[in-house]
């Protein structure tokens, strides 16, 4: 049986940094399947990714919070100042995380199911 | 069909908008058991209730600083 | 089982081509909606690289022989005709609002990508409070483009969605529903918004069947 490829046509312009465009649709719900990893040599790595995904994650919404906050003008300076430092830190910290189980960022963005169009 | 990774980038795009669409868009009629909901991971769905919360905060935040 | 391909109006012939695993396609009609079909024998068709594009292959080729598609998502099928027919009686109301909306309709995808982002200064002290003003200068300009890029498509679409996700390099992804005589014009503007912005990703596709506008009801089903 012949196999369809993608149509070719559907593409209309496409500029700038295409590895890195198709690196973050492939987080895209959809796109994951494609993707899993069974093997089970790799299940601490696994393991490993989907914890430091989550709590990057959650990084990201905590620290958006946090700027929505300070773009309100509901923090004082003396906050914006320790919440600065601590989410420099954590940023620190998950790049000494990633290099210890040698995960890319590409890595920590697992298609995250239906959630993907909330984010 | 030749893996992703083979592909040229333009078709590998495109593929990856074409089964988005395919899988996460289009009509759903009643009776028609579709993949959407079933065996969704319960991390998934405990994810999604926090970040409707964190909405919702971020919603009630707003009359404060008006 | 029953494969559903899209729900049509104002078909003439049934696409020339096979659906998917090479099933011939047929069609079935209630009060004036019409489904898209094709009969398999096993319980559940797998959505494999190879029926997804096949599937999709039946929807484009459908889109050019009628008035009005909706493009149905991949699922996993009905028993028979008679539960297909009675699911088209229960929505018919919606599916034929659904079809007004998207009549004579493409859709488009246009996502922008953010510039890799510079680390901070090493060699100044950066302390939190410099930290978080960049941080918040990156946000707000990242969301004031992505939102005068998503109006100026907007303004040309008869319909349109957008996705922020501000916690990836996507800045926009929007898929709009741009009635068929005014598709160049909204390629025109595109092409305007990425000579605009030059140092920004785009990638705009299309033109689509409208799957992203097809739905009815409740989304959460």
């Amino acid at each position: 049986m012949s196999a369809r490829h993608p149509p070719m046509d559907k593409v209309l312009s496409a500029h700038g940094d295409l590895e890195s465009l198709a690196r973050e649709l492939e987080q895209l719900p959809g796109a994951f399947p494609r993707r899993v990893d069974a093997d089970p040599e790799k299940v601490e790595r696994g393991l490993a990714q989907l914890v430091l995904t989550v709590i990057e994650l959650l990084r990201q919404l905590m620290e958006r919070q946090a700027l929505r906050r300070m773009e309100q003008g509901t923090l004082t300076d003396d906050e914006i100042e320790r919440l600065g430092e601590t989410f420099m830190k954590l940023e620190r910290r998950m790049a000494e995380l990633k290099e210890h189980f040698e995960l890319e960022d590409r890595d920590l963005n697992l298609s995250l199911g239906p959630l993907g169009r909330l984010l | 069909m030749s893996t992703p990774e083979r592909m040229p980038l333009e078709q590998q795009i495109t593929l990856i908008e074409l089964v988005d669409r395919v899988l996460n868009k289009g009509v759903v009629l009643t009776g028609d058991i579709t993949l959407s909901v079933a065996g969704v991971d319960l991390v998934y769905v405990g994810l999604r209730v926090l970040l409707a919360s964190v909405s919702t905060l971020e919603r009630l935040h707003e009359p404060e600083a008006a | 089982m029953l494969h559903l391909y899209a729900v049509v109006e104002g078909l003439d012939d049934l696409p020339r081509l096979a659906g998917v695993a090479g099933a011939p396609l047929g069609r079935l009609a209630v009060d004036g909606v019409e489904a898209i079909v094709s009969e398999h024998a096993v319980a559940e068709v797998e959505p494999s690289d190879a029926a997804v594009l096949e599937h999709a292959g039946v929807i484009d080729a459908a889109m050019a022989g009628s008035s009005a598609i909706l493009p149905a998502r991949f699922g996993r099928g009905f028993p028979d005709g008679r539960s297909l027919e009675e699911a088209l009686r229960h929505e018919r109301e919606e599916l034929t609002r659904a079809l007004e909306r998207v009549r004579r309709c493409v859709e488009f995808g246009v996502r922008m990508l953010a510039p890799v982002e510079q680390p901070p200064d090493p060699t100044g002290p950066l302390n939190g409070a410099d930290y978080m003003r960049a941080r918040l200068g990156e946000l707000e300009r990242s969301e004031t483009l992505a939102a005068t890029v998503h109006l100026a498509l907007a303004e040309r679409s008869r319909e349109c969605e957008r996705v922020a996700s501000p916690m990836s390099r996507l800045l926009l992804s929007g898929v709009y529903l741009v009635p068929v005589r005014h598709a160049a014009a909204f390629q025109d503007e595109v092409r305007r918004l990425e000579r605009a912005h030059r140092d920004l990703g785009f990638l705009c596709t299309g033109p689509w069947p409208p799957y992203s506008f097809a739905a009815i009801g409740d989304d959460e089903r």
